[in-house]
């Protein structure tokens, strides 16, 4: 059919075709010839925003597969990296405005809040599962609601006890501590030894959060019961609080109250506390920076990953997933979902964990049996706790509002209030529940 | 058009001589001058105030859809005055912090203007210096404070440590500056008066330099002591330029950010949350993007408050 210029379809392929040929092959000379400008494709552009890793070589590696990618599939890929802390406020900025970038990375379960206004990426979820078998439950319910992935789990962080060996020794104190009784017991020699446990429990999105959870867990506490009900007001949450005050005071270095993610690495690393809970970020700055005890040997040696004690309810861990949603203004969406389907190609994946040096798991099942955690021996202990995990929000859904309570550091806030001799424990477990029913009820 | 037609330069003449009638007119010439101005205001201040008033009387969140926001009146301010266990403090933080840093940095400010004003020697070097805290990105100046107020690794603390030990004292972890969280609402503050003291002693600098000398020397002969030379001459002189600046500063700190979101993102606690910091974290992390705005309007009517005061007390000094 002509158009109302009389050019047809027909001579206007041929007219694209031969000036792009032209341009491509010819030169000036064919351009010249055809009469017409070169036509050429638009370029793809692809904007991914993820955080500044606490392992730098995995910062890298997603640099290097997206420019990878980008030059087989003739798509700019810019990758952007921030701090983690900062991810929710551009999240939230990009999505109000619908512009921003294509691809983001969540961490625990914070798109949830915004799942309405995200890409259905239940396809590539699914196509995963098919080819390489299940993802961990408690990635699959950050990245799902109502049945529909709104973003692909991608890596956990996992999270457990580091140590120092030589001071847990120096204090008497044979083996780690198996509940949280014995490790204030061993704690307050360590802190007299002017060797504290290092935890925050201050405003930051990963350690705090990590420690937080399965502490509470351990003592039998929930926030909302399965129902949805908050639960929190308990006879177990008032011993978690009471025991807490106690473990602070005695145990912990009470700078904690004001640290961030970064804090405790520097603090364990330079000699000041005995453990933490942490990602193996401490073992491998130890070890790729050579960092040197106080006398002159390799502090890695020094170093033991140990799990969490058990409370009352048992062992409890929480590792923090990381997951990649596609927000629904993206122009880009079906690139995206292109780019992502890659990225969670084994290929690509498996280079990517090892590149980080086993500071991630991953969020499919299959990885837990991956040469990766033999070629990093030390690091196999956050391999065999991983499955250990909860959500956030459990044992209700991990839903909006449950990425609320994390967002809005409640639960933490619950702990530091007592910490800092802020509230008492019955007077911070009423803080907390009036605050959880307030994020709820909304 | 019937008849001759008119030539385009008469034409141009005629308009030229209209619009320069208007132009004389001095009301109109003030509307005209005005409009930019106006529509400045009308979209980048009336605009997004109007937009969050409403915003605060839904129940918007990031990322829902507009179809299902739903009006809420004063749902969330009865919300934060009655059952949000962060809003008080917040309020109370605020009221402290602004009060603490404006009557701090007031002090201070006068101090180093009356001692600047003296200086002659170096005088546009040291002037210079003392401007740098302001100057500089307040963002670059508090990280550098992260690090001072560093449990572990602060300037502070270290020397402590170190002149604990050279004494025999033993050992001393020294302050928690922000982990403490009285400590940690009085860093934040302290960083504040650090970075705003210069401009208030600037600004003082200016106003004193409006001061005729012979009004001193006439005190002076009359016995005025040093103290009511200050009180009878130098305040009541530097007075004009003494409100807006007090007026400026309050506005400025009582809706402070960066400060706290750099050092303490309101923590330990909620012990260092302002208005600007809290509702950041209801609005833009926790998603609440209707409690995030109420939260923020909460500051207008303390801030009309100062606005209204400088009005009347400008429009006294003019009559």
């Amino acid at each position: 059919m002509a158009n109302r210029r009389g050019l047809t379809r027909r001579r206007f392929i041929q007219l694209a075709g031969l000036t792009t040929g032209a341009a491509a092959g010819g030169g000036i000379e064919a351009i010249l010839a055809a009469r017409r400008a070169p036509v050429f494709a638009q370029e793809r552009s692809l904007h991914f925003l993820l955080w500044k890793n606490f392992s730098p070589p995995a910062d890298v590696e997603i640099v290097r597969q997206g420019d990878e990618w980008g030059k087989q599939n003739k798509v700019n890929v810019k990758i952007e990296q921030i701090n983690a802390n900062d991810i929710p406020a551009r999240a939230a900025a990009a999505l109000e405005s619908r512009q921003g970038p294509d691809i983001i990375q969540f961490f625990h379960n914070w798109q949830n809040q915004y799942a309405d206004s995200l890409v259905d990426v239940t396809d590539i979820c699914s196509a995963l599962e098919s080819k390489y078998g299940g993802f961990i439950d408690y990635a699959k319910a950050h990245a799902t609601l109502e049945g529909r992935f709104n973003a692909v789990p991608h890596t956990i962080v996992p999270n457990i006890y580091v140590v120092r060996a030589s001071y847990m020794k120096a204090a008497g104190t044979t083996q780690w501590p198996k509940t949280w009784e014995e490790l204030r017991r061993e704690g307050k020699k360590w802190k007299a030894n002017g060797h504290p446990i290092g935890q925050t429990v201050g405003h930051t999105f990963g350690d705090a959060v990590d420690f937080t959870y399965p502490f509470l867990w351990s003592y039998g506490v929930a926030e909302r019961d399965e129902k949805g009900r908050v639960v929190i007001a308990s006879k177990q949450a008032l011993e978690a609080l009471k025991f807490f005050k106690a473990f602070w005071d005695d145990a912990m270095d009470p700078a904690g109250t004001g640290w961030d993610d970064s804090s405790n690495n520097r603090s364990f690393l330079s000699g000041s506390i005995t453990a933490t809970n942490n990602a193996p970020s401490i073992y491998l700055t130890a070890s790729n920076q050579v960092v040197l005890d106080e006398k002159g040997a390799p502090l890695v040696n020094d170093i033991r990953h140990v799990a969490n004690p058990a409370g009352p309810a048992g062992v409890f861990h929480y590792h923090y997933s990381q997951q990649l949603a596609i927000p629904k203004y993206s122009k880009n969406a079906d690139t995206a979902k292109e780019f992502l389907r890659w990225l969670m190609d084994k290929e690509q994946f498996t280079k990517y964990l090892r590149r980080a040096q086993a500071y991630h798991g991953a969020a499919l099942k299959v990885y837990l049996k991956d040469a990766m955690w033999d070629m990093f021996p030390a690091l196999k202990p956050y391999r065999d706790h991983l499955l250990e995990g909860r959500h956030v929000g459990w044992k209700g859904s991990a839903d909006a509002n449950a990425a609320r309570v994390v967002q809005n550091y409640v639960l933490i806030d619950m702990l530091a209030n007592v910490a800092t001799g802020k509230m008492t424990p019955e007077d911070s477990l009423k803080w907390a529940d009036g605050q959880l029913k307030s994020i709820y009820a909304a | 058009m019937a008849g001759q037609p008119q030539s385009i330069a008469a034409i141009g003449t005629r308009g030229g001589k209209a619009a320069g009638r208007m132009l004389d007119r001095p009301a109109f010439l003030a509307y005209l001058l005005m409009t930019p101005a106006a529509f400045i205001i009308l979209f980048f201040v009336a605009y997004p105030f109007t937009w969050g008033v409403w915003m605060s009387l839904t129940n918007k969140r990031i990322g829902m859809p507009w179809s299902q926001v739903r009006f809420t009146g004063l749902a969330n301010y009865i919300d934060l005055v009655a059952r949000d266990g962060v809003f008080w403090t917040t309020f109370r933080n605020s009221l402290a912090y602004t009060g603490v840093a404006t009557v701090v940095k007031w002090v201070l400010g006068i101090w180093l203007a009356i001692l600047l004003n003296r200086i002659v020697k170096w005088q546009r070097l040291i002037r210079a210096a003392v401007l740098l805290p302001w100057i500089v990105p307040t963002v670059l100046s508090t990280i550098a404070f992260l690090w001072i107020f560093d449990p572990d690794f602060s300037v502070i603390n270290w020397t402590l440590r170190r002149f604990y030990t050279w004494m025999g004292w033993g050992y001393v972890k020294g302050p928690l500056w922000l982990g403490d969280p009285l400590l940690a609402l009085a860093s934040v503050t302290f960083v504040n008066i650090w970075r705003g003291t210069p401009f208030f002693a600037i600004s003082f600098l200016a106003g004193l330099q409006t001061i005729s000398p012979d009004l001193y020397e006439a005190a002076a002969i009359d016995g005025a002591s040093a103290w009511q030379r200050f009180l009878h001459v130098t305040l009541p002189g530097i007075r004009p330029i003494m409100i807006v600046v007090l007026v400026f500063s309050i506005i400025v700190t009582f809706a402070d950010f960066q400060i706290v979101y750099v050092l303490t993102r309101g923590g330990p606690a909620n012990s260092t949350h302002l208005f600007a910091t809290y509702a950041y974290q209801v609005a833009m992390v926790g998603s609440r993007l209707g409690l995030g705005a109420a939260v923020s309007l909460f500051m207008f009517p303390f801030l009309a408050l100062v606005i209204v005061f400088q009005l009347v007390y400008l429009r006294k000094e003019h009559a």
